[in-house]
């Protein structure tokens, strides 16, 4: 009985670390990793782009990869690109507050201060609970959750002293609703995360009201502005800022966070 | 008409003198009168001599009515004598000296007179009036020679500008070689609609040589200005009126044979000039442009590039150049929002002369940064026509990067308010930490950019679901392993609830008599031996019972205390027996019965 138990849990946690880890990195990637920090700290930040390129080339990413790179950028002026990778770690990790500084500071160079429009109610509120933690968190918290509660569950089953049974039971049961909730919140995280299509403004880029030259200026945009993509037309692109203005740009003013 | 006397006077004085010598001759020749015109065509402003003419004397002399003509001077007379190799010859004129009053076709009609008691009569002719024409030189009075030898003169030095490309308009006097201007006066002064302009003051009136319509002439630079055409299309430019006075020279000598001068006043004008603007081409028309028409020049420039926060920089957006500079709008500096600009201070050096605009125009921004950081100062793009290369021409600044190395963070409205919180509770902690621009992470695990989120991963939902098998799986096997190994603990208490409430339940009732008791449990085991093993109560003791017992291998502790229990229902019929003793009889009994149940 210990026994099945052991292999069990074995069996479990090596599939745990293998997600966690999954590092099916190759020494290659790590050493030009380690080669553009060197370069970064000598100031070389166009080499230091470069490896990180070679790294993104071989199909690699990682949050601190574009985290690097958003900062060479930030350090060779190019206000766009940093922003862009800034975003791009955020997407991968949305609450490291290392990302969220650094990107602060890339913010403070654009020339675009779009108030963001105040959106209130249950949902909003629910919607910035949820995202306050990262996706992996949410399903971190749904397997431990998880787990834990089968064996409360377990030890209210085994358990003989009323007392005991009692514990393990509400126990269980509670960490069984945080499972789903903590399910729940991953779920309607990504379906956020699906449904919006951000860009960085690379150049700046008149927002006109039609797909085509004739269409009256609504407004101006400039590099590292985050828009959101609705649609496309051709080479136009439907964009909508923060402040709930929309209007259609050209597709090469523009590049999509997510590819 | 002094001229025309004077000749008359000396042909008389010959004539006379003639007369005197020759006398009066008799020979009779034919009669005859005539008129002749100096001329049958005419301009306007010119005047004709009509001669009536006889070889005869005559009497009522009538002469033609002139219509539409006006009798200058006249009639004159002239009569003359004269002998030749004996003949004599007589003739008479009356002169008359007219103007025409129109244009047109003309009769000069007949003249009549009586000579010799007949009448004779002239024959009519024709004479054409046209347009004016210059007048012969003979009749020039002084204004005519004024008339000749002033001339007011525009000189446009582009008849086919751009727009906003420089005109200059040179407004020269051509004086005639042997008049002299005394004063001039302008009456009415152009005005330039649609033009931008600009008076270049003349300061000394110098006589320069030159040439007018092929004769040499001085001429005198009276005004110069400086236009910039506003409109596209054909513009107009006033003209200029002034009014000379000048000092003519006439035919007339004094007493030592200089020429005597005549002054006289006139009036001229530069003709109107019409310019024709040229619009600036659309095509290739940048978007950056501003109007800007001529050569300039883009510099931007900020007084610091290292600064702290809270102290001023200035960012300076220059156009130098020559061109319409007061004429278009500098292009617009566009500054991060996280910095505060205020109003820039427009500057301008402009100095214009006779070849246009030129200096710098510049906007001086004042640009203070609250909070530390780097801000750029982006590029600007400035764009403009030239119309001698007839193309646009676009510059663009350099990018500046200014520094605010010392100062207080603030990235958005978030930390800000996470810095405060902080603040009030530790204010050392966030002092280096938060401050500065993060150095890059040193670390990181890579994975492949196809994979996808761990939520959204079928290992996710394993890990996430399995542990639930966990629950039914481990109750499988707890039940598995408890059927396996007998548990005594769990399958005697059944047992022994059950045979208990089968064969003492009399014995559990009568728990408060202690020979009740005794009774029923020793009725009740007697009960169970002859159920489950057939004895009769006749072998009902205790030798008989251990040997069926021991031949069914039942062990000895259990037969142990089924002896025990039958030992004690003897003994307390007669013996006194506690509650206790009894409680723990009765728990021996079903402990007794489960046991064997499970061996039998």
């Amino acid at each position: 009985m210990k026994k099945y138990m052991k292999i069990f849990l074995l069996l479990w946690c090596l599939g745990a670390s293998l997600s966690l880890i999954a590092a099916s990195q190759t020494e290659d990637e790590i050493s030009f990793f380690n080669a553009a920090t060197r370069a970064y700290n000598e100031a070389n930040y166009k080499l230091a782009i470069d490896y990180y390129e070679k790294i993104l080339e071989d199909g690699y990413h990682s949050a601190s990869l574009y985290y690097n790179m958003g900062n060479a950028y930030y350090k060779q002026n190019k206000i766009g690109q940093s922003i862009y990778y800034f975003e791009k770690a955020l997407l991968l990790e949305p609450t490291d507050t290392e990302v969220l500084k650094n990107l602060g500071f890339a913010q403070k160079m654009t020339i675009d201060a779009i108030p963001t429009k105040e959106e209130n109610g249950l949902g909003r509120t629910y919607e910035q609970f949820i995202s306050q933690y990262s996706l992996h968190f949410w399903s971190l918290l749904a397997i431990g959750a998880m787990l834990l509660g089968v064996f409360s569950y377990l030890f209210y089953y085994i358990a003989r002293d009323p007392k005991q049974k009692r514990v393990g039971f509400s126990l269980s049961l509670l960490l069984l609703i945080v499972s789903v909730l903590s399910y729940t919140n991953g779920f309607f995280l990504e379906e956020s995360h699906s449904e919006d299509n951000p860009a960085i403004i690379f150049e700046t880029a008149k927002v006109l009201s039609e797909p085509n030259n004739l269409g009256i200026q609504a407004f101006e945009l400039h590099e590292g502005t985050k828009v959101q993509v609705l649609e496309s037309f051709e080479s136009w692109m439907k964009v909508e800022i923060s402040d709930g203005q929309r209007g259609w740009l050209k597709e090469k003013q523009l590049k999509l966070l997510k590819d | 008409m002094s001229l025309i006397t004077k000749s008359y006077m000396s042909l008389f004085i010959a004539l006379a003198s003639v007369w005197a010598l020759r006398g009066y001759t008799p020979v009779q020749e034919a009669v005859s009168f005539k008129m002749i015109l100096s001329k049958s065509a005419m301009g306007i402003n010119e005047r004709i001599r009509v001669d009536f003419v006889m070889n005869k004397d005559g009497d009522n002399f009538n002469p033609p009515s002139f219509q539409g003509f006006r009798v200058v001077m006249g009639p004159s007379q002239a009569t003359s004598f004269s002998w030749v190799n004996g003949v004599k010859s007589f003739s008479k004129t009356f002169s008359y000296t007219i103007a025409p009053l129109e244009k047109g076709a003309f009769t000069i009609g007949q003249a009549t007179i009586d000579i010799d008691g007949n009448s004779y009569k002239t024959i009519p002719e024709k004479v054409t009036v046209t347009d004016a024409v210059k007048k012969p030189s003979e009749d020039m009075t002084a204004e005519d020679v004024a008339n000749e030898s002033l001339h007011l003169v525009a000189e446009v030095s582009n008849q086919n500008p751009y727009l906003n490309e420089m005109v200059t308009v040179v407004y020269k006097l051509y004086v005639g070689p042997d008049i002299s201007v005394t004063n001039f006066r302008a009456l009415d002064n152009p005005t330039y609609n649609n033009f931008w302009n600009q008076d270049i003051a003349v300061t000394k009136y110098t006589f320069e040589s030159g040439s007018y319509e092929g004769k040499a002439s001085q001429y005198v630079v009276l005004k110069r200005v400086v236009l910039y055409p506003q409109k596209s299309g054909e513009l107009s430019i006033e003209p200029l009126v002034l009014d000379v006075t000048a000092e003519v020279p006439t035919n007339r000598r004094d007493f030592f044979g200089g020429r005597l001068f005549a002054q006289t006043n006139k009036t001229v004008t530069a003709g109107k000039r019409t310019i024709q603007v040229k619009a600036l081409p659309e095509s290739g028309k940048p978007e950056s442009f501003s109007g800007a028409v001529g050569s300039f020049d883009l510099f931007v420039t900020s007084s610091k590039d290292i600064l702290n926060a809270n102290e001023s920089l200035q960012a300076i957006v220059t156009v130098t150049g020559s061109g319409n500079l007061k004429l278009f709008t500098l292009p617009e500096l566009k500054l991060p929002a996280a910095l505060e600009v205020y109003e820039p201070e427009f500057n301008e050096a402009v100095t214009t002369n006779q070849s246009g605009m030129k200096g710098k125009i510049s906007n001086n921004y004042t640009i203070i940064p609250a909070f530390k950081g780097k801000y750029p100062i982006p590029e600007i793009s400035f764009s403009y026509f030239d119309p001698n290369l007839e193309k646009y021409i676009s510059l663009q600044s350099k990018p500046i990067i200014i520094n605010v190395i010392e100062g207080p963070l603030q990235t958005n409205e978030k930390t800000k308010e996470e810095n405060s919180e902080k603040a009030s509770v530790n204010k050392q902690a966030l002092t280096v930490s938060q401050q500065a621009f993060g150095f890059i992470k040193t670390n990181t695990s890579l994975v492949k950019k196809t994979q996808k989120p761990f939520f959204s991963s079928l290992l996710f939902y394993v890990l996430w679901l399995l542990p639930l098998l966990l629950i039914p799986l481990v109750v499988f096997l707890i039940k598995k392993q408890r059927e396996k190994q007998g548990d005594l603990v769990g399958l005697l208490s059944k047992r022994a609830q059950r045979l208990a409430a089968k064969f003492l339940s009399e014995a559990k009732q009568a728990r408060g008599n202690k020979e009740d008791f005794y009774v029923a449990l020793e009725k009740g085991l007697q009960l169970y031996l002859k159920g489950k093993l057939q004895i009769e109560t006749a072998d009902f003791n205790k030798e008989n019972i251990t040997l069926v017992f021991e031949a069914r291998k039942v062990n000895q502790d259990s037969i142990q205390s089924f002896i025990l229990l039958l030992e004690h229902c003897e003994a307390a019929r007669y013996g006194p027996f506690t509650a206790v003793e009894i409680a723990a009889d009765y728990q021996d009994a079903i402990k007794t019965i489960s046991e064997l149940d499970s061996q039998l």
